[in-house]
């Protein structure tokens, strides 16, 4: 019942009263009318919501497929069909439908997209696509829902579908909860809001820079040997000579140069090339602290681009790649993967690893609270009626402020106790632990896809995990990579570690190991202003500064002394270190594995 | 779809010289419902020992006003407020049915004036649609309604003009109630309205909640299970839940100050085997 509806109903209250009292028969014939009237609006009413809302069945195609096992792709264009399929005949009835859109999938205002083959009126007048909810300004907690308008006079309506078009933003996946509808009766005087689940799951594969892109700064050899099997040189077994030397006793009599022999009067044999194929290790930190920002902005989103880019490059050139996955859960080893199908395997992986975990634990506030009564009331509508979900008369606190947000917590209490099937005294736990609470709204705004930002996370506490133990979690891999690998990897490191650097000592016995096993070390730490720290940078206060690009040029600042010093550290280990999540770190690498290839033992490594 | 709506919509399209003219016929049609509307009420709320003329004229200005704005609850009160000014007290129950028509106007003015917008739109687009194209077109395709919706609204409003007269016959109003009081005392039969009211009441109230307990959703039953069971439980269970919190918050207190003490332990060992050093030596 709406306020409008309740007016009247008080309205026809007293003026039955006053009627029977001071017998005015008009009066109450009136005011009793009235009241009727409202009551037949509400069976109507009633009718309508049992029996034609269960008829309306949206149907959502994602990119013209329905089917929820194909894959997305980061950073590419999706187009979004809505249709309702069952014929409807909506008498009286105005409804809005909104598609729930998860917050992967921004909204540009141009990709609204007109239906041009419908004629009718309701189509060209109504058929407007705007934001549901936008509750914060500040951008940092959004549900977006479009919806699509209809009234009483669109009477027969047998289908109707909207279009609109998004970008994903990041690897992981992206989930469509469902739509959101509002039904209202003809006269506004009763109102409904239900939500229609509509699940479908994607999994979207981190973006990656086309094979060819780049072009080798090395010269190519003359003779081109078989795909994924690159010239070494070192003596071994393949057919390009590597270098004439004197004969010593066990060398083969087939080896022996003759001509050079006799020229020089000296025993001379050939030495061959050795042909190996050359493998890339990618070992992906996805720790807290590169889980922290919006999708599309995280450290790991950097991170899995480049990942999935070396390892295009390097499957199209025949080499494997293998990888470790690594945060907080524990590490996940990659087999040596090549060919087509290796790398959707490796594509998968980086995927399902991109999705956030559960975060880490931090103390509940009233924007949290908020942000959990916002997506309750989207997704749950029915959960947070009062005449369902009931609390205990109380009466402190007096203040009006105070008490709405006691009910308020209250009516969220009982909503996640009856999703998680809490029992009774972990309901009563939620009401007053304010732990317990927070705890359980993180969960719910991370299930809903809602990225790490405040208020699923703090932006005040640092979310480093532990550096010793990130440390050597890494360290720990790339022992156990060297202890698995042939001869001439590379290794890939991509990692927060300018927060580390006091720490590093953890970390440098490992690279020390790989490079002494001919291995060939490259790091990466994607840095979070996505700029590359300069030195050219330096802050002229003289003008009119804003508080962004002051902070800017301060973590600019921080990261040029930070990033010195870590290459420093790592140039005296022999690895080398891009400090961007960007194109330049994929160059980079592809430089370091042609060297590899060519078994040049000249040092790349310098700040990219 | 071709509905009227779809006409109303291609209005636009026609020769821009016409548009002025258009725009006077609409205002001259807006004029005319409002004439028209003012002029019915005048006569059905034209009782013989009202008010003067000014007093009339002032609620019919509101009640008009409420109509324009759209505040259908307001145009209710204004008519209620009309009513309690004008009509006589005291009146015989006799009058009831001949106030059917006052009734049904009024209802029907209450949700005019909630739907004004599409109302005028009708009515305007009728008359142009007459103006442009004559008599010769079929004014049907105007107002296609559906029979179905016609039916249900003409049944709606009979019940809701009717159900009044036969509900308020059922008790007595006005002058009558003492005579009713007096009868009904002399043969002991006082109670009888109370009764047929209490069913009838319990009787709506069982529908209701019955219908309500139905419409629910599962996830909704269960919660309002669990929200029923949390308010018979609730005050032991939160006497439980504090205690078992200020254990908590006690038990970090002293894990904190455990703590602080294994750092300062160190120099407060130190401290202590100085103070003791020359016991050590004594031992020694």
């Amino acid at each position: 019942m709406t306020r409008l509806a309740q007016l009247f109903v008080v309205a026809g209250m007293i003026g039955i009263c006053l009627g029977l009292f001071r017998g005015q028969i008009f009066l109450a014939m009136l005011s009793l009318s009235s009241l009727l009237w409202v009551l037949s609006e509400w069976l109507l009413f009633l009718g309508q919501t049992r029996f034609q809302v269960p008829r309306l069945q949206p149907v959502r195609l994602v990119n013209g497929e329905r089917e929820v096992n194909r894959s997305l792709w980061a950073d590419s264009m999706i187009q979004v069909r809505c249709q309702l399929q069952q014929p409807i005949v909506l008498y009286g009835v105005t409804f809005a439908l909104f598609d729930v859109v998860p917050a992967n999938l921004p909204l540009p205002a141009s990709s609204v997209v007109r239906n041009p083959e419908s004629k009718s009126w309701l189509i060209r007048t109504f058929f407007d696509f705007f934001r549901y909810a936008e509750k914060n300004p500040s951008n940092q907690f959004r549900l977006n829902s479009w919806r699509l308008p209809t009234s009483q006079a669109d009477r027969h309506v047998s289908e109707l579908h909207w279009d609109y078009s998004a970008r994903v933003r990041a690897a992981g996946n992206v989930l469509f909860p469902g739509f959101r509808i509002t039904i209202q009766s003809t006269h506004g005087l009763f109102r409904s809001v239900r939500f229609l689940k509509c699940e479908q799951s994607f999994r979207t594969l981190p973006s990656f820079v086309d094979a060819g892109e780049y072009q080798s700064l090395t010269k190519k050899s003359n003779v081109i040997p078989r795909h994924g099997i690159h010239r070494l040189a070192r003596s071994g077994m393949g057919s390009e000579l590597l270098e004439l030397k004197e004969y010593a006793p066990g060398d083969p009599f087939k080896s022996i140069a003759w001509k050079i022999s006799a020229k020089r009067d000296q025993w001379m044999t050939r030495q061959y090339e050795s042909e190996v194929p050359a493998r890339v290790q990618l070992f992906v930190d996805g720790s807290s602290s590169c889980r922290v920002g919006g999708f599309g902005f995280r450290l790991l989103d950097q991170m899995t681009f480049v990942a999935a880019s070396i390892g295009r490059m390097a499957i199209n050139a025949g080499d494997q790649v293998g990888g470790v996955l690594m945060d907080e859960r524990g590490m996940r080893r990659l087999p040596p993967l090549s060919g087509e199908k290796g790398f959707q395997v490796l594509l998968r992986a980086i995927s399902d690893f991109a999705v956030n975990p559960s975060p880490p634990p931090r103390q509940l506030t009233q924007r949290m609270m908020d942000a959990a009564w916002d997506l309750l009331s989207q997704r749950f509508p029915e959960l947070l009626d009062f005449k369902i979900n009931q609390f205990p008369f109380f009466v402190f606190p007096l203040l009006p402020n105070s008490r709405a947000r006691r009910v308020q917590r209250f009516l969220i209490a009982g909503a996640l106790a009856e999703i998680n099937g809490l029992t009774i005294r972990e309901h009563v736990a939620l009401i007053h632990d304010d732990l317990a609470m927070a705890r359980y709204i993180q969960a719910l705004l991370n299930l809903a896809g809602i990225p790490w930002i405040t208020p699923v996370v703090s932006s005040s506490e640092r979310l480093d995990r532990d550096p010793i133990e990130r440390l050597n979690q890494l360290s720990q891999s790339i022992t156990t990579a060297v202890g698995h690998a042939r001869d001439n990897e590379v290794f890939v490191v991509m990692s927060d570690l300018l927060n580390s650097i006091g720490f590093l000592e953890f970390l440098l016995p490992a690279v020390k190991l790989a490079v002494a096993k001919h291995h060939r070390v490259s790091f990466i730490c994607p840095t979070t202003t996505f700029q590359r720290p300069s030195k050219s940078v330096k802050p002229n206060l003289a003008g009119d500064w804003s508080t962004d690009d002051l902070l800017l040029v301060a973590e600019q600042a921080r990261l040029q002394i930070q990033s010195e010093q870590l290459r420093r550290e790592l140039h005296r280990c022999g690895a080398s270190l891009s400090l961007s999540g960007e194109r330049n770190a994929i160059r980079m690498i592809m430089t370091e594995l042609d060297a590899a290839k060519s078994g040049r033992s000249k040092f790349q490594g310098s700040l990219r | 779809m071709n509905t009227s709506i779809d006409r109303a919509s291609s209005a636009p399209d026609v020769d821009n010289s016409s548009i002025p003219r258009l725009q006077r016929v609409r205002t001259i049609s807006t004029l005319i419902q409002v004439v028209a509307v003012s002029l019915g009420f005048e006569m059905l709320l034209g009782f013989p020992e009202s008010l003067g003329l000014i007093p009339r004229l002032s609620i019919l200005a509101l009640i008009l006003f409420c109509i324009v704005l759209r505040l259908g609850w307001l145009t209710l009160v204004a008519l209620q407020a009309s009513l309690f000014f004008q009509e006589p007290e005291n009146q015989s129950l006799q009058q009831a049915p001949s106030g059917l028509l006052f009734v049904v106007v009024a209802i029907l003015s209450i949700v005019a004036a909630m739907n004004l917008p599409i109302m005028h739109r009708w009515v305007t687009d009728y008359i142009l649609e007459r103006l442009r194209f004559g008599s010769s077109r079929d004014s049907k395709s105007v107002f296609r309604l559906d029979i179905v919706t016609i039916a249900a609204r003409c049944l709606q409003f009979g019940l809701v003009a009717i159900l009044p007269c036969f509900l308020l016959a059922q008790f007595p109003i006005g002058r009558q109630s003492s005579t009713w009081l007096k009868w009904s005392l002399d043969n002991g039969q006082a109670v009888w309205p109370g009764t047929l009211m209490m069913v009838v009441v319990f009787g709506v109230f069982v529908l209701v909640r019955e219908n309500a307990w139905r419409q629910l959703l599962p996830s909704q039953a269960s919660l309002y299970l669990r929200s029923i069971q949390l308010i018979a439980f609730y005050r032991d269970l939160m006497v439980f839940e504090r205690f078992r919190l200020k254990q908590l918050n006690k038990n970090v207190a002293v894990d904190l100050k455990s703590k602080s003490n294994l750092i300062k332990r160190p120099k407060q060992i130190r401290q202590k085997s100085e103070s003791n050093e020359p016991d050590s030596k004594g031992l020694s």
